[in-house]
């Protein structure tokens, strides 16, 4: 059966349509005003890419901040689910999902069927969000792909003071402007998200491998530093990071059990395969 | 003999001039590059505005972020102290005072002399202070100035449930993709930012009367809401409540001046 989930995030919109468990074809499209209509294009393109026609989605499943958005989708669920259920699918190994994404952290428990077993968030408070990365970066005029390196260039990453983080806003910039390098200034936002994702992640007291996922963690040195912080691996998906919600609930829309097929997505996957090429 | 008080907050610089136990001049300027250029700038306004010149002013008190760096400012206080004695020589029947400023917030209690007693500050956050209705504000279109009156043509507020400043934004922008009336957004914006404050003064004993200062006060939706959540009314101040800080900061000059006249005689 082809199906498609949708995940509405605070910053990207992602549509995955997925066979089976196989992926087909994704799309990332940057959120907007006229969402509607960036939802439409998203799977548009997702569909474009799959090689497959809209009629043959026989099931639609909708989750992430924006999720009501979507208007065809059969049901909306919340990440946690979705987020469960992909990286089971994906290993079956794996105990806690740790999402990093614009705005939200998402950590999951992942029971042994791939069932949810426990969620946090950061929903309270938008310290040490992805916000905060975004804002920099835009103020260093530094593009995404040159984050990484540049804050792994950093001998001493500034330590941010202010813990809301409108205050940090005030604060960088004033950095910024005391000509601070941008090298310590992204290497400490850097930092205080890797810390706020790990204090999350030790209260949830999980044993066992931790999956890294969320758009966050597309940049390698975030994982370093992660992986640093919480003294072990983290496992990262073998597909982009920043779908797997999206591809979470596609496999929910799909409705099979993640426990039938006991092999992992990543080492038998042609539709992964494809998808890295028409990237 | 003249006594200055020069309060630098965060957005803006506030100078007060008084003579004997009369305000002359009083000024509010935005702030400038660094705390030392604003409060040079708002006192010299605050001058001219009383035909003196710096060499005029006896005893200058400084007080605000930037208190310490003031260089014609003969002692500082903080901004607690100055805002408790501010509004107490504004009203002798004050006892509690809410100030919502630029960056942070404060709820302080005062004895009958009009010295701090208990006090409770948010300078953590950014909800429950200006910075949060500033970013609010621009989200919806509206300025800042006018987000009070442009709430009052509200009937049904939306409701915003979010405690963080950058949370509230996403709702704010929620309501405006759903179309709801610009007038209905601010008002919940107003609220919330009320609630915010709210929860801070409910851990303080509030005893009347109840004045309230500082930047946010100008704002008659959170003036408001604050009013009905508390379900207090407020004592109207007949002085500016933006510069209620300066102005305390003044009288602590002036008390200083008096102290030292009386020296003088008894040498």
């Amino acid at each position: 059966m082809i199906a498609s989930g949708f995940d509405i995030g605070t910053r990207f919109v992602k549509v995955c349509i997925v066979e089976g468990r196989n992926v087909l074809g994704y799309s990332i499209e940057e959120t907007g005003k006229d969402m509607r209509r960036i939802i439409k294009a998203a799977y548009k393109r997702a569909l474009e890419r799959s090689g497959v026609k809209k009629r043959a989605v026989e099931r639609r499943m909708a989750t992430g901040y924006g999720s009501e958005l979507v208007r065809k989708a059969d049901a909306v669920v919340p990440e946690a689910p979705c987020l469960a259920r992909a990286v089971h699918a994906l290993n079956p190994e794996i105990r806690l999902a740790v999402d990093v994404g614009g705005l939200f952290i998402n950590v999951t428990g992942v029971g042994a069927r791939g069932f949810v077993d426990g969620t946090l968030t950061n929903d309270k408070c938008a310290a040490g969000s992805g916000k905060f990365l975004e804002m920099v970066s835009e103020t260093l005029s530094v593009p995404f792909d040159s984050i990484s390196d540049m804050a792994l260039r950093s001998n001493s990453p500034y330590a941010i003071n202010s813990q809301c983080a409108v205050f940090a806003e005030s604060e960088i910039i004033s950095q910024v402007n005391g000509g601070r390098s941008g090298e310590d200034i992204l290497a400490g936002v850097l930092k205080s998200i890797v810390l706020r994702a790990a204090t999350l992640v030790e209260r949830s007291d999980a044993s066992g491998m931790v999956a890294l996922c969320g758009g966050i963690s597309k940049i390698p040195a975030f994982r370093v530093l992660f992986e640093r912080t919480i003294k072990s691996d983290a496992y990262i998906p073998p597909l982009d990071p920043q779908i797997i919600a999206a591809y979470g609930a596609a496999l929910l829309a799909e409705g099979r059990a993640a426990v039938r097929n006991k092999g992992s997505v990543g080492a038998a996957c042609p539709g992964h395969a494809r998808v890295m090429e028409s990237r | 003999m003249i006594a200055a008080g020069c309060d630098v907050g965060s957005l803006t610089a506030k100078a007060v001039i008084m003579d004997e136990d009369a305000v002359i001049a009083s000024k509010i300027i935005r702030d400038l590059k660094t705390p030392v250029e604003s409060a040079r700038a708002v006192m010299s306004e605050a001058l001219r505005e009383a035909g003196l010149v710096f060499p005029n002013i006896n005893f200058c008190c400084s007080t605000g972020y930037g208190r310490h760096s003031i260089p014609f400012a003969l002692m500082n206080m903080s901004e607690i102290s100055c805002h408790a004695m501010g509004a107490f020589w504004a009203d002798r029947s004050v006892r509690t005072v809410i100030d919502i400023g630029g960056q942070d917030c404060k709820v302080i209690s005062l004895d009958a002399g009009g010295m701090v007693s208990d006090f409770i500050m948010n300078d953590k956050c950014a909800a429950g202070t200006g910075r949060s209705l500033e970013i609010l504000s621009r989200c919806i279109g509206v300025p800042l100035e006018k987000l009070g009156a442009v709430s009052l043509k509200s009937w049904r507020p939306v409701p915003i449930t979010n405690k963080c400043s950058i949370f509230m934004e996403l709702e704010v922008l929620q309501h405006m993709y759903k179309g709801r009336k610009t007038a209905d957004i601010a008002a919940g914006i107003n609220e919330a930012v009320a609630k915010r404050v709210v929860t801070l003064a409910r851990t303080i004993d509030m005893r009347d009367e109840v004045a309230i200062t500082g930047g946010v006060s100008k704002n008659i939706g959170v003036v408001r809401n604050l009013e009905r959540l508390l379900d207090i009314r407020f004592k109207p101040l007949p002085v500016d409540p933006q510069i209620i800080g300066a102005l305390g900061a003044a009288v602590f000059a002036a008390n200083e001046l008096k102290k030292l006249r009386n020296a003088e005689v008894a040498v």
